[in-house]
């Protein structure tokens, strides 16, 4: 499988890029790491008239840590953010999300941000996005826009990027004293998620829960925030959970394809749920 | 700024095992083929060609990367590293020692991509787990061993210190990352 001809460009600043999505819009279509859009061209399910590479552009590799986020730009590789300790320190669960993105090879291209432009409705790091209620800094050349997870993914591999926009970085919040939980099934590890959990819990001293927030995805057409507002002020205990489990599992929809049936998704994320929740004292990643 | 048309033939020159080499190619061309027919450095195998089976693993930059999801035009001035370069004939490194010596290949049509990426995974952890070799592993499609030789032989490779007789507790609760 070859990909369909097209023109490239490489620019070197944010200037240029911006200069080239204005000119070419929808036709362009932007590579950083290339691990989703290179089977995609391979595949000849799309076709640009021209390949816009961000590799070369500047000062989009950064990964800074301000204003109670994580802020990674364009360029910031997974294998990078998989293996900093700061970054794993102050926000868990991308190092939790990411040990299921790709696989160690993919991932050493494979960008943050292009995983969230792809938005796939099986991907991780949306998930982890609209779980810690993160944000989007788009830019094109005439303004600069921020979008909340929650408005910026609209469906399967559609999101409110306008075609003049790139994605110049992502903000991941961190939440103080935070346990963080992910689990995912696949049929194979680093392939896609039949259905993928992630929760974010706060405990209070006597370990009764005092704000718990859960998503799911892979079961969707985008990652989906679980109202769970009526399991708090409760202990954490093995009732509490399988109680969580069973509540989700009959209130998430779900859906049917070639991978997985509806009632296997449900089945999953109910699963997944008391196995990240077990002991639930005991575990999680944290932030102090 | 250039702008390389579709159907463009450029000239892209790099570094390939030590030596600076260079072809001809249009935007599209990937890498993977750019290193095979135009370098005939066919050491590097493809097989699925959507970054999945693992074949066409190469080091840009020290790092393992599938050279079938990168185009040649992309690596103008980069460092790569192919099967061609872990030894000179008719030396083996280490680790192609050790895949000879514990039968870790048997067609040896995924061999070239494994070792490349080994290579790269032994060098930022020299003395992994069983467990974390299986989750490398786990970026590779061997259709004859049923793998275990080939982690056999990572570990062989790998530091002293690290684990080799499988019975290493799984690092957390995600169990499914064992199975390759």
């Amino acid at each position: 499988m070859k990909p369909p001809a097209f023109a490239y460009v490489a620019p070197s600043t944010v200037d240029e890029l911006l200069g080239l999505l204005a000119q070419y819009g929808a036709d362009a279509r932007i590579v950083a790491g290339g691990q989703t859009l290179g089977p995609m061209l391979n595949m000849r399910m799309v076709s640009p008239a021209v390949l816009v590479d961000i590799n070369n552009v500047a000062g989009l590799d950064k990964i800074e840590k301000r204003d109670a986020a994580i802020h990674t730009g364009a360029l910031v590789r997974q294998r990078t953010t998989f293996e900093d300790r700061l970054v794993g320190a102050s926000q868990p669960l991308l190092p939790m999300a990411l040990r299921f993105v790709g696989h160690f090879q993919t991932r050493t291209r494979g960008t943050l941000c292009g995983s969230i432009a792809h938005a796939d409705p099986t991907a991780e790091l949306p998930l982890a996005l609209l779980l810690l209620d993160g944000a989007v800094r788009l830019q094109a050349k005439r303004k600069t826009r921020i979008v909340s997870a929650s408005d910026f993914f609209e469906g399967a591999l559609t999101t409110a990027r306008q075609p003049e926009e790139f994605i110049a970085g992502v903000q991941w919040p961190i939440v103080p004293e935070t346990r963080y939980f992910f689990d995912e099934i696949s049929v194979r590890h680093g392939h896609i998620a039949v259905a993928a959990c992630a929760m974010m819990l706060q405990l209070d001293d006597d370990g009764v829960v005092t704000s718990p927030r859960l998503g799911v995805t892979g079961v969707s057409d985008r990652p989906l925030l679980v109202d769970v507002a009526g399991f708090v002020r409760r202990p954490a205990t093995a009732e509490w959970a399988a109680e969580l489990s069973r509540y989700v599992q009959g209130t998430v929809p779900t859906i049917d394809d070639l991978h997985a049936s509806a009632a296997y998704r449900r089945s999953a994320v109910g699963f997944l749920i008391r196995k990240m929740l077990a002991d639930v004292p005991y575990r999680g990643g944290r932030t102090p | 700024m250039k702008i390389t048309g579709s159907h463009e033939e450029i000239t892209v020159s790099f570094i390939l095992n030590g030596q600076t080499v260079s072809g001809r190619c249009t935007p599209r061309t990937h890498l993977a083929d750019f290193l095979r027919h135009q370098l005939h450095a066919t050491g590097t195998h493809v097989g699925c060609e959507h970054g999945i089976c693992g074949a066409c693993t190469i080091l840009v930059d020290g790092k393992a990367c599938r050279s079938c999801l990168l185009y040649a035009i992309q690596v103008e001035g980069r460092s790569l590293t192919t099967v061609e370069g872990l030894s000179a004939a008719p030396d083996l490194s280490p680790l192609q020692k050790a895949f000879k010596e514990h039968f870790a290949l048997q067609c040896g049509f995924c061999t070239p991509g494994i070792l490349m990426s080994a290579t790269d995974f032994l060098a930022a952890n020299p003395a992994p787990t069983e467990a974390e070799v299986r989750d490398m592993l786990g970026g590779h499609l061997c259709r004859c061993t049923g793998y275990t030789s080939i982690v056999a032989a990572i570990l062989a490779a790998a530091a002293p210190a690290a684990p080799s007789d499988g019975s290493e507790p799984p690092t957390d609760d995600h169990s499914q990352a064992a199975i390759v």
